[in-house]
């Protein structure tokens, strides 16, 4: 490879939030974490809400991201996510307050189980898991009562591909 | 000739109404600005969207070429790789028309309506059904006067536009497309080319036009083949309707900065047409003094006369 360096981009709706030239990176994946090196074979990961941490030297960086994708090539590392924060960026008092706020109201909704207010109950849940991520960010734990995030595998298989006979070809990475 | 204090009232309202346009073209303008940088600030991510959709679809539809190629002359129903994908015979299509709240922009929603009509008096040509769902005040007010059926009606919209607000359109399409009540969905919408042009224009958002002819141009060296996590049809069934999304939002905010840019531009020329206004209406102000004057002068040599 010509360079050992990795070209870490971060695009937002709102912009290009990061670009970056670093060693490593490290980012949350919805099976768990995938890091990347220089050198890396491309990859197309769906990305979970949490805490990127990547490296520039001995120099080690973390930013929260929302959920999105994340393309990888040897020397290259795209994210696309909804949000993003850096360190700086995060205001602890209002982010624990409405943490807060989003708790009890997920509380209620999961005590009424209504299922007509799954869609509402979903977006309560990426909103807590977007909001643990920024503590997470700046050292806090996060909140004991955390509802995890949908499994990403879709349970009704025929909302996603039709592919008879294909189904054993995942590449098992 | 109107007397002095007519044209002197008339003036001052025409003053008064130069006043609430220019007022009107700095908000736009200043509006406009912000529109734009957010236009510009969404189209990486747009396209980076695009790009990975495409070249996810791309993979998926390699693995199923054999099945579908055979298939594809026959006429048969193509198996989609994803359900918004799935291209049905078009009956019933769903126009989702993206107008604004407010007028005094120009031909902005009158061209916009336009547009609607074409495209739906075509619709019932090829025998299409067509429902709507409207984005702002004029385009609902314009098409229930044609007599057309809104499912939807999408209030406040513009206030605060951000991806949620066009997430609940994306979900109401989808849906739509979903449970086969709409075998198409198109957006029309105003594209935003400069301040001072825009362009009503069509897109077809469901079923997404497909991509693979796109990529078979594309030479293989260009195309890389990724390894994926987690699986392929896990991936496309959560990209398509980020997909979806993004392409409405992007809609959404060409229709907002083609609004502001349309509303600029008439303010501007409604102002300079206040300011000739004021012209003409002064010298004739003018004129009207001067014979007042005149007159008055005439009256006083001709009493003076009648004295000696």
């Amino acid at each position: 490879m010509a360079t050992d360096k990795i070209e870490l981009e971060i695009v937002t709706p709102k912009g290009t939030a990061l670009r970056a030239s670093v060693d490593e990176v490290t980012a949350p994946s919805v099976h768990g974490e995938f890091g990347i090196m220089p050198g890396h074979l491309p990859v197309l990961v769906a990305v979970r809400t949490g805490v990127i941490t990547y490296r520039i030297g001995n120099d080690s960086k973390k930013c929260a991201v929302g959920e999105g994708f994340a393309e990888g090539g040897p020397n290259k590392l795209l994210v696309l996510t909804e949000e993003f924060v850096d360190k700086d960026g995060v205001d602890p008092v209002s982010v624990r307050a409405e943490l807060a706020e989003v708790e009890t109201k997920l509380e209620k909704a999961t005590q009424a189980a209504d299922i007509e207010d799954a869609a509402a109950t979903k977006s309560l849940v990426i909103r807590e898991n977007w909001l643990a991520a920024q503590l997470e960010l700046i050292g806090d734990p996060p909140p004991p009562t955390m509802v995890p995030m949908d499994d990403p595998e879709p349970e009704d298989d025929d909302n996603a591909v039709i592919l008879e006979g294909d189904s054993g070809s995942e590449p098992s990475a | 000739m109107p007397s002095l204090k007519t044209i002197r009232k008339r003036i001052g309202s025409v003053k008064s109404t130069q006043k609430i346009t220019r007022a009107m073209k700095m908000v736009a303008g200043a509006r406009l600005n912000r529109a734009q940088q957010r236009i510009t600030a969404l189209r990486p991510y747009a396209q980076k969207t695009q790009e990975i959709l495409e070249g996810v679809t791309a993979a998926l539809a390699a693995g199923t070429e054999d099945a579908s190629g055979a298939d594809a002359g026959s006429g048969a129903i193509e198996k989609p790789i994803h359900k918004l994908l799935a291209r049905r015979p078009v009956k019933k299509a769903l126009f989702i028309v993206l107008s604004s709240d407010r007028g005094l922009c120009g031909g902005y929603n009158a061209n916009l309506v336009k547009l609607t009509s074409r495209e739906w008096e075509a619709r019932k040509g090829e025998g299409v059904a067509v429902s709507f769902a409207t984005v702002g005040k004029k385009a609902r007010e314009a098409i229930v006067r044609k007599g057309g059926t809104i499912a939807k009606d999408f209030a406040k919209v513009y206030d605060g536009l951000d991806l949620a607000k066009a997430r609940t359109v994306a979900e109401f399409a989808t849906e739509q497309f979903l449970k086969a009540d709409v075998d198409a969905v198109y957006v029309l919408y105003t594209e935003f080319k400069s301040a001072m042009t825009q362009k009503p224009s069509v897109l077809q958002l469901l079923p997404l036009a497909k991509p693979a002819a796109k990529a078979d141009e594309k030479d293989g060296a260009s195309m890389t083949q990724y390894d994926y996590e987690p699986s392929e049809k896990t991936l496309l069934s959560r990209l398509v309707p980020m997909y979806v999304e993004i392409s409405i939002f992007r809609a959404l905010l060409d229709s907002q900065a083609s609004e502001l840019g349309a509303r600029m531009t008439a303010m501007d020329a409604a102002t300079r047409n206040a300011k000739d206004m004021i012209g003409r209406l002064t010298l004739v102000y003018n004129r009207a003094r001067q014979a007042a004057i005149t007159k008055e002068l005439m009256e006083i040599i001709g009493g003076a006369e009648a004295l000696k």
